[in-house]
């Protein structure tokens, strides 16, 4: 259906309809009717509001002018903070005249979220409450002149209190824009091309901010693409993966800093010390196409770590969210995710970052993709908790070691104490408990099971030794073993299930399933699953008789599984 | 990328052919002397047409000091104009006076080539030093410097200033002209040169009393001093300037005390002259003037360029 049609109007106010011809006084209202805005229906405080209620943080504006020099196809940045000024500088493509007059848009771009980092158009004028002054001073590759646009923003901000105090009429976005932003034009002795974002008189309020080198170091480190520290081992690794699914124009940028009276220095991403190798995960679709890339390296001691500790999101190159933002992906083992730290590179052209760079919009894209990674989080979980368990074994199996080491020569000569044997047995039931959970499958866990099956192999050796012995007790003594007072314990195992005889109307267990051909599976399987529940009927889980079983069983299970090996 | 004059802000064929020809020679020989770049603190002016001038012979850390009105449209040009050229600008804010009075400029931002000893006081490390100072109180900027040289004292530099006697400094340069001749001895000979300076325009008294006041402040810092030939010339606007160049290095014990030049030797340096962009013996010397001693001052020019310097004024 075309729409209502209506007439041009002539001169308008705010708000308010045209003022209808004379004669067309008893004429209908047309129904529908468009009346166009003015410029100053839309007030300037809008550039205020906006700039202060996105960029929370003043040193937001760094970000928002790195990604314009990124946008323009920079490799480097350079940040020069001095007297009160700061120098933004990049060797990017550079405006002509014409776009630099089109940059001063608000909420208008002509940049595309798909191929840019920046797409809104406020960006520009993020610098708004930080000072007095911005010049965008920007060249082309070839004509000898630079362009200049002076941003009086120390004016636009009086002229917008001027109104809030009645002192003047409010002033319109547009006459605001027009007012107080110039241009002109300089020649220059040389033809490469760059641009400066110059950031004059920098308010009292945000000077502490901006002018603490520590702090802005941090902030661009945490916020822009930037390389690895040169000593960071893993950088070669990591920075090949990256730039093998990265396009050329999202890879960290140089960033030099030149901060007042100290010396120049170029940035790089300082990495926890000690940590694994990395491990990298592709997120895909159902398509098989990549989403998200992620990659990890995790504490190389069992802990958490002191800084960067977990995953962060990253969006063409730049950070998103915080590093906790993916905690709860290690659902009940969260304690664990700060063993890690990552980054997880977002590569699905339909996630789109908040203003503020804090979160995702919400979109279905944002939550799939969200969904999917967290998923993609699992490896760096289940290595870390297999990481855990192992290094929890170590401590134990390294102690009982200890133990079997002092206790064998001990054995050897006959002066093993019943308090010792028990000792000896205890800490193997304690490393088997703990082999028992490492997964026979995982490289990592190996060593442990092989050292556990090995103290295995020593208790078995010590209970024929001890074994050996006994018979000796009634016979002649060794010298050892005549030293010894009387009241010295045995050096005998405990062995209860063969030592003790059964009560005389007792029937042995095997003798109950007589009826049973255990070479048949089905019957051995129910045999078995009866002599399970009536254990489980019989013996508490939390008790001595059943720990000792389950140890017992195991035990054996475990040497069969060694002997059919050998 | 080619580097050239930048047009937008002008500069004038005299100072030009200062820095070319007379500033450029001294500094390329003390680089030579420092095997290696020279780091430099001082008025560069927002088309940086010294340091492009002098760009082989500079490291890229430059350290100026702005305070004029427009002084974001100057900074901007200057870090425009500097990093096409390779050159890190560093702005000190205020006059440059108060960061040499100071050791600080008006935001308590030291120098980058500055550090505070155990009592807090900042000593600076620049090899060249060029000051422009453009009129107000010369006491002023005597005390200024003398504070410069005593932040100074503990390396060796190059320390060029140019002053504007646009401004009226009369009574404080007559005084200053007869604590001279009290320092001369009160010779015949003394009274007759320094007779000679009072007769002249104030742009003589100038030449006549600064090497005479920085040398004995150099020295109270236990800085040796080496003047070289001052130069007269015209500015912008017909401003009366005059150019001053020196050699400045910390003392051995053995020579602590002993000035590299007598007062005598100070005042008795010739005066040079630009005018149309050609350097030059000034046609007015004062009684003291011997060729010889003025081929000597200009040792450090080639013997030919010392020839056509002094051929011109005859």
């Amino acid at each position: 259906m075309a729409p209502p049609k209506t007439k041009t109007p002539t001169k308008q106010s705010s708000g308010k309809a045209p003022a209808r011809p004379a004669d067309a006084a008893t004429a209908p209202i047309p129904a529908g009717e468009k009346i166009p805005m003015q410029p100053e229906d839309i007030g300037g405080e809008l550039v205020s509001l906006l700039s202060e209620g996105l960029y929370k943080n003043p040193l937001d504006a760094f970000r928002e002018y790195i990604q314009n020099s990124i946008d323009a196809g920079t490799k480097d940045v350079h940040l020069k903070f001095t007297g009160r000024s700061v120098f933004i500088t990049d060797h990017g493509r550079g405006m002509t005249r014409e776009k630099l007059v089109r940059a001063r848009r608000f909420g208008v771009s002509d940049k595309s979220f798909l191929k840019d980092v920046g797409f809104r158009g406020i960006g520009i004028y993020s610098a708004f409450h930080l000072c007095d002054k911005m010049v965008i001073r920007t060249k082309v590759e070839g004509p000898v002149e630079e362009h200049l646009a002076i941003f009086d923003f120390a004016g636009m901000r009086k002229a917008l209190a001027d109104a809030r105090q009645g002192k003047a009429d409010p002033t319109g976005i547009l006459n605001l824009l027009t007012d107080y932003v110039t241009f002109e034009t300089l020649d220059v002795n040389y033809v490469g091309q760059r641009t400066v974002v110059e950031l004059h008189n920098i308010d009292d309020l945000h000077y502490g901010d901006l002018s603490n080198s520590a702090s802005v170091e941090q902030y661009l480190l945490d916020t822009i693409p930037i390389n690895f520290e040169p000593d960071f081992p893993y950088r070669k690794d990591i920075t090949a993966r990256l730039n093998d699914l990265l396009p050329e124009d999202q890879r960290p940028i140089v960033v030099t800093l030149a901060f007042k009276n100290e010396p120049e220095r170029v940035l790089h991403k300082k990495m926890p010390p000690d940590l694994t190798p990395p491990l990298f995960h592709e997120v895909k679709d159902k398509n098989g196409k990549v989403q998200a890339f992620i990659w990890g390296c995790r504490n190389t001691k069992p802990g958490k770590l002191d800084e960067k500790a977990g995953f962060v999101y990253k969006l063409k190159g730049f950070t998103i969210g915080r590093y906790d933002s993916l905690r709860s992906a290690f659902q009940t083992r969260v304690q664990l995710y700060p063993w890690w730290t990552g980054e997880v590179y977002v590569l699905n052209d339909n996630v789109i970052p908040t203003t503020a760079r804090d979160a995702f919009e919400n979109n279905a894209a944002s939550y799939a993709l969200d969904l999917a990674v967290r998923a993609g989080l699992e490896p760096y979980r289940t290595n870390a908790e297999t990481f855990q368990a192992v290094t929890r074994a170590e401590v134990v199996v390294d102690r009982v070691e200890a133990t079997f080491n002092r206790l064998e020569a001990r054995a050897a000569e006959g002066l093993l104490t019943s308090t010792e044997t028990y000792e000896l047995i205890d800490g193997e039931r304690e490393v088997q408990a703990h082999a028992k959970r490492l997964s026979r499958h995982d490289a990592a866990a190996r060593e442990v099971r092989t050292r556990a099956l090995e103290l295995h192999q020593r208790l078995k050796h010590l209970r024929k030794l001890v074994e050996k012995n006994e018979p000796q007790e009634n016979g002649p003594k060794s010298k050892t073993q005549k030293t010894q007072p009387r009241s010295a314990p045995t050096t005998a195992l405990p062995q209860r299930s063969s030592a003790t005889p059964l009560a005389p109307t007792q029937r042995a267990i095997g003798e109950l399933f007589s009826g049973y051909d255990l070479d048949d599976a089905a019957q051995a399987r129910e045999a078995l699953e009866i002599i399970i529940a009536c254990i489980d009927d019989v013996l508490d889980q939390s008790s001595d008789e059943y720990r000792d079983l389950s140890n017992a069983i195991e035990a054996r299970l475990t040497d069969k599984a060694e002997d059919d090996l050998t | 990328m080619t580097v050239g004059v930048v047009k937008g802000f002008e500069d004038t064929e005299n100072k030009r052919c200062i820095r070319q020809e007379y500033d450029l020679p001294i500094i390329a020989r003390f680089r030579e002397r420092k095997l290696r770049k020279l780091y430099y603190l001082g008025l560069v002016g927002p088309e940086l047409h010294d340091i492009q001038d002098w760009s082989q012979h500079l490291a890229k850390d430059v350290m100026t000091a702005e305070e004029d009105a427009d002084y974001e449209r100057k900074i901007g040009r200057m870090h425009s104009v500097g990093s096409a050229i390779g050159f890190d600008i560093r702005v000190l804010r205020g006059e440059i006076e108060h960061a040499l009075l100071n050791g600080v400029d008006v935001d308590g931002e030291a120098p980058l080539r500055s550090a505070a000893d155990a009592g807090g006081y900042r000593f600076f490390d620049y090899d060249l030093v060029n000051l422009d100072f453009d009129g107000g109180m010369f006491q002023k900027k005597v005390r200024s410097i003398a504070e410069l040289l005593k932040r100074q004292s503990r390396s060796e530099f190059v320390l060029l200033i140019t002053f504007n006697v646009r401004h009226k400094m009369h009574k404080e340069l007559n005084t200053a002209i007869v604590d001279l001749e009290k320092r001369l001895g009160g010779t015949e000979d003394a009274k007759k040169v320094v007779r000679w300076y009072q007769g002249r325009g104030e742009i003589f008294k100038v030449k006549a009393v600064v090497p005479g006041i920085i040398a004995a402040q150099a020295n109270h810092v236990n800085l040796e001093c080496r003047a070289y030939p001052p130069i007269i010339y015209y500015g912008k606007t017909n401003a009366q300037l005059i150019h001053f160049a020196f050699h400045l290095k910390p003392h051995t014990n053995v020579l602590r005390g002993l000035a590299a030049q007598s007062e005598a030797q100070l005042l008795a340096l010739p005066s040079l002259l630009v005018t149309r962009a050609q350097l030059e013996l000034n046609p007015e010397q004062a009684p003291d003037y011997s060729e010889e001693a003025a081929r000597q001052s200009l040792a450090f020019l080639s013997a030919k360029r010392i020839d056509a310097i002094l051929s011109r004024a005859s």
